[in-house]
């Protein structure tokens, strides 16, 4: 049939109107979409006529840094944080999450108002509820407990969520605890280390080494168990200006660490056998007589007798009787043992000398025959660590001065790990490395502690007189599920990620948790250890209350208020506050932030120093510690002898010997099921588990992964971005698998800090043991043994 | 004689920490997905993992964002003009003028052009604008890229990304024989990524190793 | 002279305009969503930020050049040869431009501002010369066919006739003349065209190439003689279809000829093809083999078997040749294959990264992050259904053109 013309024409032409309306319609809509100018969007903070403020901040979590901030606010809201002047420059940081506070801070995940738990613990059923409603069941549940039980079986736990002297780990809550009597958990992170060094050199604690601004006079750095660039980033530029003024840098690490790339010397020792390696370095320093010997017989129990018998040091009184407890030496002119403060000395270095028919042997011999057994060839077996590699390395370390051991809680990490420290202390006494600028045997943290002792004082935080009992946060464990040394029943969690930080995931959540009455916890997020409260308090971010911050460099910074608390956010002293005027003790808890802080200020020693609260409020930051910060300059050494003790004759282990980790060893029985050694290092999106959330970070660092040797991997089947299982007998976690020939063979990495909703299924923190050495009380969570199989 | 801008950054300070992408992306309040400033890894198939076979290895990382080149590709070819280079050197995009054509981003040889995709408004965190006031909001579908933070130096400070964690970054007259800059491409041989392009890039690297 | 009329069946013609309206409703609702998104909502990204949209739009402006070069060339010379498709060639090479140009529209980021075009172009940029080529092919090409058909309108008092309805003999002397010059000029900026529009939308994977003198050189005849298998065959696959469903008869040693034209053109196409490959061999190994044997390379192979081999297969053999269903196959074949050999050569673009070191990229089971120098680029939904709206509405231009223009011609003027 044909179609007419006309027909046609017709057809097609409301054929045309269709298709032309539809897509003129279409069009239309969209184009008349607004299309903002080019200049600003609708949101009033935004607009250029908002007047902007600049505040001064602090970012202080737990990655030490304490970066000072420039606080930009635009009609109430918090648009920007930037890197802000410190008074000392050289200190002036910022990093990649310092600069995502705006996310952080606005976060609609952000806990809103205090909630009470409906259900059971971790099902996650909540009730809104008002402030009065949970300070009054806070109080009345801590009361309860403490008439029932003793106030001690409330346990205040708390890990450096935050350096606020107000509301940080060591602010108002213990400032509560004090006064309430509770428990407070201490220590048990981050301890052995430390302890190691304060055993070798006497404190002050924590304070043993030069300030981090040193770290670029040293010729040579060893940078030991540290991933200096993820976990110190802010330590980083020193260490880079060390190596441009012609400095070695050596890096000691199981992996190829970023920092590892930037040396000129990386040794990958097995992981846990830091100790073998050090002893090996001393006996090529002993050997090729690499020492500073007028050092050691000075300033160190070198030569000092120790009596066979008993290993305790010869003491004049032994020798002649009724005398002092003087400590002696062998002279070698007069060919006696003499006490070690005679004049006209020649001390003998090494031997083994008859005393009144006791046989000593110097103190500086025992090490040399210690160090012996532990010789590169000896060692090797243990570090893996090749002969020259060795030499090399104590070569450089002993002659290259000034040389600085900068060591990381990679080490802190393993069973034995006091003995680790005790080696480098004496690796940088055996050299003296130690006291002068650019030598010290803990680089990158000096001083740090002085800032916050000062502000700490009774006045804020035990204003009754009355104390907290500290216990340690291993035995806390014990305490809560067996009773002993006595129940704790309740946990007021602040500043801390209590069920991700501490160790024996399954542990906390089967064993302890179930034995609690009460668990509160302050956050700004449903966090793993907020879903298992009784009573959730939504916290301020530090941008929404004023605090004095002390992070680990030697400044004090101020942290005005920039923002107001967001919905019915409370800042720790509000509740505090709240609660202890709930309690009655409404006389310490009488006072606002401002108040406090010129109570804390309020001191002749500060003000002789400089350090005044109005100083602070308008430079922002104070210089505390006097520059630069060389601890031991004075060759003064709070030992009880007065010395550097690598002899010490009241522990255990005279000499630092290794012992091999706990479980992290091929020896170990557990290795033929469990192969491999688990560490959770540090990751610079994350803060342990602050910052988990934040979209920006998260673009770069999408999820969690388990970093594997591909030679590892291919022999389990696994391939780059695999699903798989990591287990142990304690538990499991499923996340994908990253190959890295980074990773030494027979290890892996998760990074630490995600939480179980960023997990597959499980947790990284189920793998880990919550062993015990009972002489540092550490927690040990590189000590661990794991398999990996395809999932 | 007139000014030239231009950056050094030096690769073996950088760790790769992305604090420069982080201050690039808050200053100018980017959208999810879009990065102006990059630091990629120079080494194994992933981030921060490294090339050759343990316990022979190598890593490095290279910051990269517009290189402002003297002779930029991008100008050439952008049909309506949108793309621009200043006398003192920063190349820029007019945002009012951009079709959003993509050829900018064809043309580029170093791939640091990037374009405005998607609108994320709903998953922006916060739902406002943060970040510098006068950097203006870009529209959907237009090209984006680095502007060497030309509201920070038309004020005489220095762009947002040179305070680095490692200080590896600077920013001076390259036309000024004792700047800076041109002293550490002088003393520790700063070179150009893709030189033989003749794009003459304003941002020089000094080698991470040497 | 009567318009060509539709047969055998109303219902096919209404059928067919609903199917094509339905799609181009289709389109316009997913160009909405772009526009609202972003254009995101492709697989578009900053590592291939030129996609399916500007292939079409460099295929298209190849292949209307090259309907139009062929009869236009013997035309302007003077031959009869492909008189009776002239007309036809005209009307395909016209809307195949103008649906080059609307492609690109739909690509921009900001369609609004496309009026910058003019009011502040970059004489620099190759794709402004695009515009301009294409403005004047456009107004070369219109010109041609309103003197090539002006006559037949006046005659049956057409208004685009314009009011010019002299058909005296020197009006139609006139008229061919003008038709003439005007066909040298479409044939000329026809070719630059070609050449021109394929340089723009290549520029993504050649760009590493286009340095040597010698691949530039071997650029020109590429595009070209892509560019006339595809006019040919497209040409070819019209003829087909207007055969089947109106009363516009070409004679069958017309058609002939442009079926043994298109298979020579296959093949020189492909001899290029291999001429490119083996310089590209000779230039360095990488980029060969990676085109030769890497992830895209079954695309070029399938595009070499299907686009190439089968209508060389089929045009080669008299029998075949002369069987209207077995060459209009042929002809989509051939259009296939070109269009896949420039798009699997477009996908290489992604393969090579600007900066050529090895790169980190995160995991991801989405092979593309912010991080990606390399990726990988499937088209999604909505770029298929705006693509398939805008080549709708091309057809329905086409089908609009046959029903109102004198396509058909009842004696040769």
């Amino acid at each position: 049939m044909r179609i007419s013309r006309r027909r046609f024409l017709k057809l097609a032409a409301g054929a045309a109107a269709v298709s032309a309306t539809v897509y003129g319609f279409g069009s239309a809509r969209a184009l008349s979409l607004p299309i903002p100018p080019a200049t600003f969007r609708t949101s009033q903070a935004g607009s250029p006529q908002a007047v902007e403020k600049i505040v001064h901040g602090a970012c202080a979590p737990n990655c030490w840094s304490g970066c000072k901030l420039l606080v930009h606010v635009r009609d109430g809201k918090l648009v920007k944080t930037e890197m802000g002047p410190l008074q000392d420059t050289r200190y002036d940081r910022i990093c990649l999450r310092g600069l995502t506070h705006v996310q952080r801070t606005y976060h609609p995940d952000r806990l809103q108002y205090p909630m009470k738990r409906v259900g059971e613990r971790g099902e996650g059923k909540w009730q809104r509820i008002s402030w009065d409603e949970a300070i009054d069941t806070i109080a009345a549940k801590l009361t309860g407990i403490k008439e029932k039980y003793d106030s001690k079986a409330v346990c205040f736990v708390t890990t450096s969520g935050y350096y606020g002297i107000l509301n940080g780990f060591y602010g108002a809550n213990v400032r509560f605890a004090n006064m309430f009597q509770g428990t407070y958990g201490s220590a048990a992170l981050d301890s052995a280390m430390p302890l190691g060094m304060f055993q070798v050199l006497g404190g002050p604690s924590h304070n043993q080494g030069n300030e981090a601004a040193d770290l670029a006079n040293a010729k040579t750095i060893i940078v030991w168990g540290s991933n200096v660039t993820e976990s110190n980033l802010q330590n980083w530029h020193f260490v880079a200006d060390a190596i441009d003024n012609g400095g070695k840098l050596i890096v000691i690490n199981p992996n190829f660490t970023i920092g590892a790339s930037k040396a000129d010397i990386w040794v990958s020792v097995r992981p846990g056998s830091d100790t073998a390696l050090a002893l090996a370095m001393v006996d090529v320093i002993i050997k090729n007589t690499l020492y500073d010997r007028q050092f050691l017989l000075d300033h160190t129990v070198a030569p000092f007798l120790v009596r066979q018998d008993n290993g305790q040091f010869l003491r004049e009184k032994d020798v002649v009787q009724g005398v002092s407890d003087k400590y002696m030496v062998w002279d070698q002119a007069s060919n006696k043992a003499v006490p070690f403060d005679a004049s006209g000395l020649t001390p003998a270095l090494t031997g083994t000398y008859s005393v009144k028919g006791m046989q000593s042997d110097t103190a500086f011999q025992l090490l040399s025959d210690l160090a012996e057994q532990y010789s590169p060839e000896k060692s090797k077996t243990i570090t893996g660590v090749p002969e020259n590699v060795v030499e090399k390395v104590a070569h450089e370390y002993a002659t290259s001065k000034p040389a600085t051991i900068y060591w990381g809680f990679g080490l802190d990490r393993y069973h034995h790990a006091d003995l680790t420290g005790r080696a480098l202390a004496i690796l940088a006494a055996l050299t003296g490395n130690i006291g002068k600028p650019g030598a010290t045997p803990w680089g990158g943290f000096g001083g740090a502690t002085l800032v916050s002792s000062p502000l700490r004082t009774g006045k804020w935080t035990n204003p009754t007189g009355t104390s907290a009992t500290f216990l340690n946060n291993l035995l806390v464990y014990d305490a809560i599920e067996k009773g002993e040394p006595y129940p704790i029943k309740a946990l007021v969690v602040t500043n801390c990620n209590y069920v991700i930080t501490f160790p024996n995931q399954n542990k906390i959540l089967h064993d302890l948790f179930p034995k609690l009455d009460f668990i509160v916890v302050a956050d700004l997020f449903m966090t793993d250890t907020a879903k298992y409260a009784d009573i959730v308090l939504p916290s301020t971010s530090w941008f929404e209350n004023e605090d004095v911050v002390a992070s680990m460099h030697p400044h004090v910074m101020f942290q005005e208020k920039a923002i107001e608390p967001l919905c019915e956010c409370k800042s720790d002293l509000e509740i505090f506050t709240l609660l202890g005027n709930k309690m009655g003790a409404g006389e310490q808890w009488n006072k606002t932030a401002e108040e406090y802080m010129q109570l804390i200020f309020d001191d002749q020693k500060l003000r002789d120093a400089g350090i005044t609260l109005e100083k602070l409020k308008s430079e922002g930051s104070l210089r505390v510690v006097p520059s630069p910060y060389i601890p031991f300059q004075d060759l003064k050494f709070k030992t009880p002898s007065g010395r550097i003790e690598f002899y010490s004759e009241k522990l255990n282990e005279k000499l630092p010997v290794f012992h091999p980790p706990i479980e992290a060893w091929p020896d170990n029985p557990l290795a033929t099921k469990y192969p491999l050694v688990c560490i959770q290092a540090g990751s610079r999106f994350r803060v342990h588990t602050q910052y988990f959330n934040t979209p920006w970070l998260r673009e770069l660092d999408p999820r969690p992964f388990v970093e594997i040797n591909p030679s590892d991997a291919k022999l389990r089947g696994v391939n780059n971005g695999d699903v798989v299982e990591v287990y142990n007998d304690r538990g499991n976690v499923k996340l994908h698998a990253k190959l890295s020939e980074a990773l030494r063979p027979g290890m892996v990495n998760i990074s630490r800090g995600c939480t179980t909703s960023q997990f597959i299924q499980g947790n990284s923190q189920q793998l880990v043991a919550d062993h015990r050495n009972p002489d540092t009380l550490n927690c040990s969570f590189f000590d661990t043994l794991v398999e990996v199989k395809k999932a | 004689m007139a000014k030239r801008y231009g950056m050094v950054i030096d690769l073996k300070r950088c760790v790769g920490c992305q604090t420069c992408a982080l201050v690039c992306k808050l200053e100018n309040h980017q959208p999810l997905g879009l990065w102006w400033n990059r630091v990629l890894t120079i080494g194994g198939p992933e981030i921060d993992t490294p090339f050759g076979t343990y316990p022979d290895l190598q890593m490095s990382f290279l910051p990269i964002a517009c290189q402002h080149c003297e002779d930029p590709p991008c100008v050439e070819v952008c049909p309506v003009g949108a793309a621009y280079k200043r006398e003192d050197g920063l190349v820029l995009i007019n945002w009012e003028t951009c079709i959003g054509c993509r050829y900018c981003i064809v043309a580029c040889p170093y791939g640091v052009r990037v374009y405005n995709w998607r609108s994320t408004k709903e998953q922006e965190i916060p739902d406002f604008q943060v970040g510098a006031p006068e950097v203006p909001a870009r529209p959907l579908g237009v090209g984006e890229k680095c502007t060497f933070c030309v509201h920070r130096v038309d004020k005489g400070l220095q762009p947002a990304c040179i305070p680095c964690p490692s200080r590896a970054r600077f920013f001076g007259d390259l036309n000024d024989p004792n700047s800076e800059v041109s002293k550490l491409i002088k003393e520790k041989g700063g070179y150009q990524l893709k030189s033989e392009l003749g794009t003459n890039p304003s941002v020089f690297y000094l080698p991470a190793k040497r | 002279m009567k318009a060509a009329t539709i047969r055998p069946d109303s219902k096919n013609l209404y059928a067919w305009i609903a199917v094509l309206v339905a799609i181009i409703a289709g389109a316009a609702y997913a160009w909405t969503v772009q526009t609202i998104e972003g254009l995101g909502v492709t697989g578009l990204t900053n590592v291939m930020p030129w996609g399916l949209y500007v292939q079409f739009f460099g295929f298209l402006l190849g292949m209307g050049g090259g309907a139009i070069i062929v009869s236009a060339a013997m035309d302007a010379a003077g031959m009869q040869t492909f008189k009776s498709i002239s007309r036809i060639s005209i009307v395909v090479g016209v809307v195949a431009v103008a649906l080059g140009s609307v492609f690109i529209l739909g690509d921009l980021g900001r369609p609004e501002r496309a009026i910058y075009f003019f009011i502040s172009p970059n004489w620099e940029s190759s794709m402004v010369w695009d515009m301009i080529f294409m403005i004047l092919f456009l107004v070369l090409a219109v010109g041609y066919g309103w003197f090539s058909m002006r006559a037949d309108l006046a005659r049956k008092r057409s208004p685009l006739a314009l009011g010019v309805n002299d058909v005296s003999e020197k009006a139609l002397r006139r008229d061919r003349t003008m038709s003439r010059i005007l066909a040298g000029g479409t044939v000329v900026v026809g070719a630059l065209l070609a050449n021109q529009a394929s340089l723009t939308s290549w520029t993504l994977s050649e760009h590493e190439v286009l340095e040597t003198l010698s691949m530039r050189l071997l650029l020109a005849p590429l595009f070209l003689l892509s560019a006339l298998t595809s006019g040919v065959a497209v040409l070819l696959l019209v003829v087909a279809i207007l055969s089947r469903f109106t009363d516009i008869k070409i004679a069958s040693n017309t058609r002939e000829s442009l079926a043994k034209m298109l298979a020579v053109l296959v093949v020189l196409n492909l001899a290029v093809l291999v001429a490119e490959a083996a310089i590209l061999d000779f230039r360095g190994r990488v980029l060969f083999s990676v085109i030769m044997e890497g992830p895209y390379a079954p695309i070029l192979w399938s595009a070499i078997a299907i686009g190439a081999a089968v209508p060389l297969a089929m045009l080669a053999y008299p029998r075949t040749r002369r069987l209207g269903s077995t060459v209009a196959l042929a002809s989509v074949l051939s259009l296939a294959g070109v269009f896949l050999i420039r798009y699997s050569l477009l996908l290489q673009g992604t393969l090579y990264p600007h900066i050529a070191y090895p790169l980190g990229i995160p995991i991801q089971a989405i092979p593309q992050t912010v991080w990606s120098t390399v990726g990988s680029y499937t088209p999604t939904f909505i770029e298929v259904i705006v693509s398939a709206g805008i080549l709708a509405f091309g057809a329905l231009l086409l089908t609009f053109a046959v029903k109102i223009l004198p396509l058909k011609r009842e004696r040769s003027a």
